[in-house]
């Protein structure tokens, strides 16, 4: 009978729990859905592109062939001990995945995408002979047949050189087997003997496609790093998000169960009921995101995010991080409601008394400044201990001041916050501000962390537009620019004249491209010829080497870039200091031995394209060079328009006329590497800014709700809805005020303290950072406003007293 | 001795021109009638209680007077003016300037200290802060709270909440005071201290005070009382004299 009397009283804390779930107000009861949910679905987006990775991993695997060559033993590895000794290691080899076909007498050779006029990553494979199908391939194709995945496919048909290559082909697709991801360039390409690029006497043949490895460390996934940081990127803000909306609601139900637990209603059930009301909201959430997710799939897919790009069915979750998380979010928002209650469990009195929020400590504010000393350090560049260790001790100091910084931001930000609204609240004659700042002053700390996480992401954007900034200042970023986006650029052609495996007294033969030639190709603006001779040169530190030796004079030089320090026509000109002094030099042309005096004039010259290096030049006009003739031209710079089409068309024409002549385009590594960064920083601007966003929305939006009974009193009161607002409005706003200048200093600092590590010295270039963060500042002000307004809202009449 | 009523049925004072005058109010709240045809006058400076159980419909006449709510049916004069008839945002500065309201449980804003809740309507109406601080802690040294006067809302016990509501009541010298419960939550000795305030600095600023109460002692200080039962006003009851309060001080 007891049993009985404690079971139903069991089922009715349980019936508890879940009409309290309903009764915390509709608009609340969504943000806490909405919190788990949006939680939830960035965690089965994480794992989503984790098994994104996985799956065209063992994708690729599948695409493998296996060959009996491979299977044979290799030479295994040697491992040499401390002791002298020894020890060798086999290695474990690749097994077939499916049954091998041993009559195959299909051999297989690699191609690269440039062949077909592709830049991205492909996997271009000629086929010869017959056996297994690869994944993906109906039949192994014939000569004059090719299978082509349907990006290619479409890359053909827009591509003039590309339907040049397949003439006369007949074109099949590579189905989805084949195909890591929707625009993978992938092709089977079946050629004839004669046009396999690989050695067919030696090429093994393919038994079967698809490997594995007995030793699962060999099928350790490199990729799989890639969706680590990922991860780790949205699992954190994640978690963060939870909590806060969990707290949000804890706000609510922490003041019924305090009365709970003053009317002696254990600590369990108070637990039980807690927990029951938190867990079924969190459940509702991850509902919605399950049921979410398949739908973001099937949006992004064949989009390139992440590095990745995927198939709308690949973008899922492995089964058991699917559990994991449909657990993990209702677990984590019940043990946050726990926490919560542990005020109660100690005071249940004065949590319905609502004791005011004590002030935080100004030892809060010593991360800050030591962080601040730290990047202060780095940029005076005074950290100083020894030559050797500088570099490191710099580098250092600077990661520990911008990780203090960043964590001083949210330490410093609530006492920064309460300080600057106490003393506008102590000093407006405006009502509003005053409302606003008092408000502001006594907010809960929640709210001020949370606006301390706004700020530590507007610190992140900021100092990572200074440091883009610092990049797109750097030549080769500069060149870059000029050489895609100006009006013309250069490129470095090579005729391969010299032979440096040649004896050097052979006579070279005539170049494979005249001036002329090279002038007459379309698209060509101008040309400018570089003579190289050989030389054999002697320097105190490397000793003696071969190397091409450009021969022009200073006028010459001048032209092609800019140059700093002393140019002389009188004698040799190297780098200072690059190899040692320079000792000996002999230089070889027209099949004579010609040694020239090493007197040095050291120069510097900047040249202003990427393509040209050399590392020693000599004057035309030095005695001993006139005793050999006249030197014909093997390179030359051709003036292109500044665009990469241009480059390939010019390219295509100059290797029709001579095909072995080498052609050197611009660097432009600058561009993708600044690309990547402002990529990097914008991506994390973006999904952490979000989540602080979302995060102080509806923590802004709570807090219009919970006030909407005192603003009712004030617009009986005959407060005007307007004041009423604006009020709301400079609450929202106050804080930001305070953060944005603190987070764009900081941001300066840490942006100037990085680029200090670098050679190039601390970035000055730091206005249009400003703008950026004080315009993502306004974006969050007015987002932020807009929010207080729903909560608020017209509604509130002033007869709305009686509701609320 | 109190004036009387002359007609029983009608809340109708005898002085001539009434500050606030309610005419056959009637409001329902869906099916519930909380106001069926009340007519009350409020004259300048006197203590009316509007006395009742428990969902009479005291409150929602205090609120209807107010312009608060407006009514079904009926009109609410004001100075002459007939508050129906005015827009949202006049009304709005009439229970600004020259109403004060308090409620039950003081209802401060609870970051502000009492000084500055009293201040609000000061500097609301667009007072400067030193001199609208100054008037606020002349009032909570005339409310004998002037100790706490820095201190928030949340920090001041029940009376001290009261006695500064009370405070920026009528720190405005409001015209009209609706009072709704104002004793309500606390403890006799309290309520008679907010009460004895409440009446002592009306009267000094010639302020009307609606005040609804159930409790008859609390009524006891008023000038005149009416009764509502069922969203009527019962037969009035005769003016008495100031017997509790007098016995209070």
């Amino acid at each position: 009978m007891a049993d009985f009397g404690r079971r139903r009283s069991l089922l009715n804390t349980v019936r508890l729990g879940l009409r309290l779930a309903r009764a915390g107000g509709k608009v609340r009861m969504a943000l806490v859905v909405v919190g788990a949910m949006v939680g939830a679905l960035m965690i089965l987006i994480a794992f989503s592109i984790q098994h994104v990775v996985d799956t065209q991993w063992t994708g690729n695997l599948e695409r493998e062939p296996f060959h009996e060559e491979v299977a044979a033993p290799e030479p295994d590895e040697w491992i040499e001990h401390d002791d002298g000794t020894t020890e060798v290691v086999e290695e474990s080899k690749p097994q077939p995945l499916h049954a091998a076909d041993p009559n195959s007498t299909l051999q297989l050779a690699h191609g690269t995408g440039g062949e077909l006029g592709v830049t991205d990553e492909a996997l271009i494979r000629y086929v010869l002979g017959d056996g297994p199908s690869p994944p993906g391939v109906a039949a192994v194709p014939d000569p004059n047949e090719a299978y082509l995945s349907p990006a290619l496919l479409e890359h053909v048909e827009q591509s003039a050189s590309a339907q040049e290559k397949f003439a006369g082909f007949e074109l099949h697709e590579v189905s989805r087997e084949g195909l890591g991801y929707p625009n993978e360039y992938v092709a089977y390409i079946g050629v004839t003997e004669a046009q396999f690029p690989g050695d067919v006497d030696v090429e093994p043949s393919v038994l079967s496609w698809g490997i594995s490895y007995a030793d699962e460390t060999m099928l350790y996934n490199p990729q799989r790093g890639t969706a680590v940081p990922i991860f780790a990127f949205m699992l954190a803000p994640a978690i963060l998000l939870l909590a806060t909306t969990t707290r949000l609601a804890s706000s609510v139900r922490t003041e019924r169960m305090a009365a709970l637990r003053l009317l002696g209603i254990n600590r369990f059930r108070t637990r039980l009921i807690a927990g029951i009301e938190a867990a079924s909201l969190a459940l509702a959430g991850v509902a919605l995101a399950v049921a979410i997710l398949p739908l973001l799939g099937w949006l992004t897919a064949g989009r390139r995010l992440f590095g990745l790009e995927w198939f709308a069915g690949d973008f899922h979750p492995a089964l058991p991080a699917f559990i994991a998380t449909v657990l993990f979010v209702p677990v984590i928002t019940v043990l946050t409601a726990f926490v919560v209650l542990r005020k109660i469990s100690h005071n249940p009195l004065q949590v319905r008394r609502k004791a005011a929020n004590p002030a935080p400590s100004y030892w809060r504010l010593i991360p800050l400044a030591l962080g601040t000393v730290a990047l202060v350090l780095v940029v005076r560049g005074d950290l100083s201990i020894g030559a050797e260790f500088d570099a490191a001790i710099n580098v250092y100091t600077f990661l520990a001041g911008a990780v203090l910084v960043g964590f001083g931001i949210l330490l410093a930000i609530p006492v920064f916050i309460r300080r600057v609204a106490g003393l506008l609240g102590k000093n407006t004659s405006s009502p509003s501000v005053l409302l606003a700042a008092r408000r502001t002053q006594y907010e809960p700390a929640i709210l001020n962390r949370l606006v301390g996480g706004l700020i530590l992401v507007l610190f992140i954007a900021t100092g990572g537009q200074a440091v883009i900034l610092a990049f797109e200042k750097t030549p080769q970023y500069q060149r870059a620019v000029e050489a895609t986006s100006g009006e013309s650029t250069y490129l470095r052609v090579d005729s391969n004249a010299i032979d440096m495996s040649a004896d050097p007294l052979e006579v070279p033969e005539d170049p494979a491209l005249t001036t002329k030639q090279l002038e007459a190709v379309g698209l060509v603006e101008s040309v400018v010829p570089l003579r190289f001779i050989r030389g054999n040169v002697e320097y105190s530190d490397t000793g003696e080497m071969d190397l091409e030796i450009l021969v022009a004079s200073c006028a010459e030089l001048a032209r092609l870039g800019d140059m700093r320090g002393e140019c002389s026509d009188d004698a040799v000109r190297t780098f200072a200091g690059h190899y040692g002094d320079l000792e000996h030099l002999t230089v070889f042309a027209d099949g004579q031995e010609v040694p020239i005096p090493p007197h040095v004039s050291a120069t510097d010259f900047a040249p202003e394209t990427d393509i040209l290096y050399y590392d020693l030049s000599l004057p035309p006009s030095l005695p001993e060079l006139q005793e050999v003739g006249q030197i014909p031209p093997t390179n030359w710079l051709v003036e292109v328009p500044a665009n990469q089409e241009a480059w390939a068309q010019v390219q295509q024409e100059i290797n029709q006329i001579a095909p072995e002549a080498w052609v050197a385009e611009p660097q432009t590594y600058a561009l993708e590497e600044v690309a990547n960064v402002r990529m990097g920083i914008w991506l994390g601007t973006a999904v952490a800014g979000s989540i602080a966003i979302i995060t102080l929305l509806i923590t802004a939006i709570d807090n219009g709700i919970a006030r909407r009974p005192q603003i009712a009193m004030q617009r009986a009161f005959g407060v005007s809805l307007r004041r009423v607002r604006r009020s709301q409005l400079l609450q929202a706003l106050l804080p930001l005020v305070v953060g944005v200048p603190l987070a764009g200093a900081a941001g300066i600092l840490a942006g100037q303290a990085y680029t200090a590590l670098d050679v190039s010295g601390p970035t000055n270039t730091y206005w249009a950072a400003v703008a950026v963060t004080l315009g993502l500042a306004v974006g969050a002000a007015i987002l932020l406003a807009l929010a207080t307004l729903p909560a608020i809202g017209g509604k509130i009449m002033p007869q709305s007293l009686r509701r609320e | 001795m109190k004036p009387s009523t002359t007609d029983p049925l009608s809340a109708r004072s005898n002085q001539p021109i009434p500050r606030i005058t309610g005419n056959d109010l009637a409001l329902a709240f869906g099916q519930t009638q909380a106001l069926g045809g009340v007519n009350v006058d409020v004259n300048p400076g006197e203590v009316l209680a509007v006395m009742g159980p428990s969902g009479s419909g005291k409150s929602t006449l205090l609120h209807v007077l107010a312009g608060i709510l407006r009514p079904d049916a009926g009109e609410v004069i004001y100075r002459g003016r007939k508050l129906s008839e005015l827009s949202a945002r006049r009304r709005d500065a009439i229970r600004l300037r020259e109403f004060g309201f308090i409620f039950q449980f003081g209802d401060l804003i609870p970051e502000l200290s009492l000084a500055e809740n009293v201040a609000l309507p000061l500097l609301m109406t667009g007072m400067r802060r030193r001199r609208a601080m100054r008037r606020a802690r002349w009032m909570l040294e005339r409310l004998e709270i002037a100790d706490v006067a820095d201190h928030s809302a949340a920090q001041a016990s029940g009376g001290q909440v009261q006695r500064a509501a009370v405070g920026r009541a009528l720190v405005h010298r409001p015209s009209v005071v609706f009072a709704d419960e104002p004793t309500g939550a606390l403890d006799t000795v309290t309520g008679e201290l907010v009460l004895t305030a409440l009446v002592d600095l009306a009267r000094e600023h010639d302020s009307s005070v609606v005040l609804v109460t159930h409790a008859v002692d609390v009524a006891a200080v008023s000038d005149r009382e009416i009764v509502i039962r069922d969203g009527k006003i019962a037969v009035p009851k005769q003016f008495r004299p100031l017997s509790a309060l007098e016995q209070v001080r």
